[in-house]
């Protein structure tokens, strides 16, 4: 009968999702998002913690100035997509965290002196209150934030950053 | 029950990475690493700065507030250096002024402060004249030697550790001091804290 199968190879194509496989979506995209926030968090805290202690190291901003501004992104960021799961939250996200990680790791291993407006803030040790933890929290970040942007990609994902598009030339 | 961005997709847009259990996995996963983390930094407790908890802490067990302080002189691979009473590596602060200290929160967690009731003692190959006090700023009184203000390193677990000698921290470096009053500036390090090498 072949006006039937084709009746039902168009019903099976209009299929929604199952809710089981909604669910299960719904829960992963949560993992994501409180993980990440939680990860941004905590480097948010060590830095706002620690920035009293850096006040004196100073360039055109001290250091102590670029931990408050940077506790205060990793906030935002963290809200951002816990909030408003959106691509450009994930990148975000990805951008504060990469760079914090970058940074710390940079100034913990090369002394590059004062670069531009920033102070000198090489600083060869990890013994310092929540260093470590905060560089592990930024890590985390960075492969979290990575999976969201991933994993968020809408239909109009595409068309809103085309940069970032598989399977297409630009322009 | 709201699910967000999910509900508003077609089937054939949903991406396929959501369903998998790996991305959960991987999340779980990386959430249970930074769990770990928080676990181990939070351990150790004290020091007279600001710490414990997720903020972690000094591991170094400073003298007691009531105890009066000993500054002696012992041998070591640096040449001699001051120590306290129990052998534990003393140091100064290249940032700090004349009787001042420049560390306090977070820095004084990373270098504890070398505390004392009263006037200090001076144990062997150490001159008392050189030894004083400080009041600082959270009221507690510093060991002062030939004015440098002195403290541990975090990362010295006992006696006869210097891995704190040349660690640039805090904006300025750190280094053990001689019985003359003065910045041992041989062996710097650019190892980490935990390291038990010191150089030559």
């Amino acid at each position: 009968m072949p006006a039937l199968d084709q009746d039902s190879r168009a019903s099976a194509a209009t299929v929604p999702p199952g809710r089981g496989a909604l669910a299960r979506s719904a829960i992963v995209s949560w993992v994501l998002r409180i993980a990440t926030a939680a990860a941004l968090g905590i480097d948010a805290v060590v830095h706002w913690q620690n920035a009293s202690a850096y006040d004196a190291v100073t360039g055109t901003v001290s250091q102590g100035e670029l931990f408050r501004a940077e506790a205060a992104l990793a906030v935002v960021v963290g809200l951002g997509v816990l909030v408003r799961p959106r691509p450009s939250s994930w990148l975000a996200a990805l951008l504060v965290a990469a760079s914090a990680l970058g940074a710390v790791l940079l100034y913990r291993y090369v002394d590059v002196g004062s670069l531009g407006p920033l102070p000198d803030m090489y600083e060869n040790t990890w013994q310092v209150p929540g260093k470590l933890l905060s560089a592990y929290a930024e890590a985390a970040a960075v492969v979290l934030a990575t999976l969201g942007l991933l994993t968020h990609r809408t239909p109009g994902w595409n068309r809103r950053f085309p940069w970032a598009a598989t399977g297409r030339k630009r322009g | 029950m709201r699910v967000g961005h999910d509900t508003k997709r077609t089937p054939g847009t949903t991406s396929g990475l959501l369903r998998r259990p790996l991305v959960a996995l991987v999340a779980l996963a990386t959430v249970g690493v930074l769990a770990a983390g928080c676990g181990s930094s939070s351990s150790g407790s004290g020091g007279s700065g600001s710490g414990g908890g997720l903020y972690g802490g000094s591991s170094v067990p400073t003298t007691a507030p009531s105890a009066v302080a000993t500054v002696s002189a012992t041998s070591t691979s640096l040449g001699t250096i001051l120590v306290d009473g129990s052998g534990r590596t003393l140091y100064l602060f290249e940032k700090d002024q004349s009787d001042q200290s420049a560390c306090a929160g977070a820095c004084a967690a990373a270098w504890p402060v070398d505390q004392s009731s009263g006037t200090p003692k001076a144990g062997s190959g150490v001159k008392a004249s050189m030894l004083g006090t400080i009041k600082r700023g959270d009221n507690t009184t510093q060991v002062t030697y030939n004015q440098h203000p002195l403290y541990y390193f975090q990362g010295d677990s006992g006696a006869g550790q210097q891995n704190g000698q040349g660690v640039d921290a805090f904006g300025a470096k750190w280094f053990v001091v001689n019985p003359a009053g003065g910045a041992v500036s041989g062996g710097a390090t650019t190892a980490n804290g935990g390291g038990y090498g010191s150089g030559g």
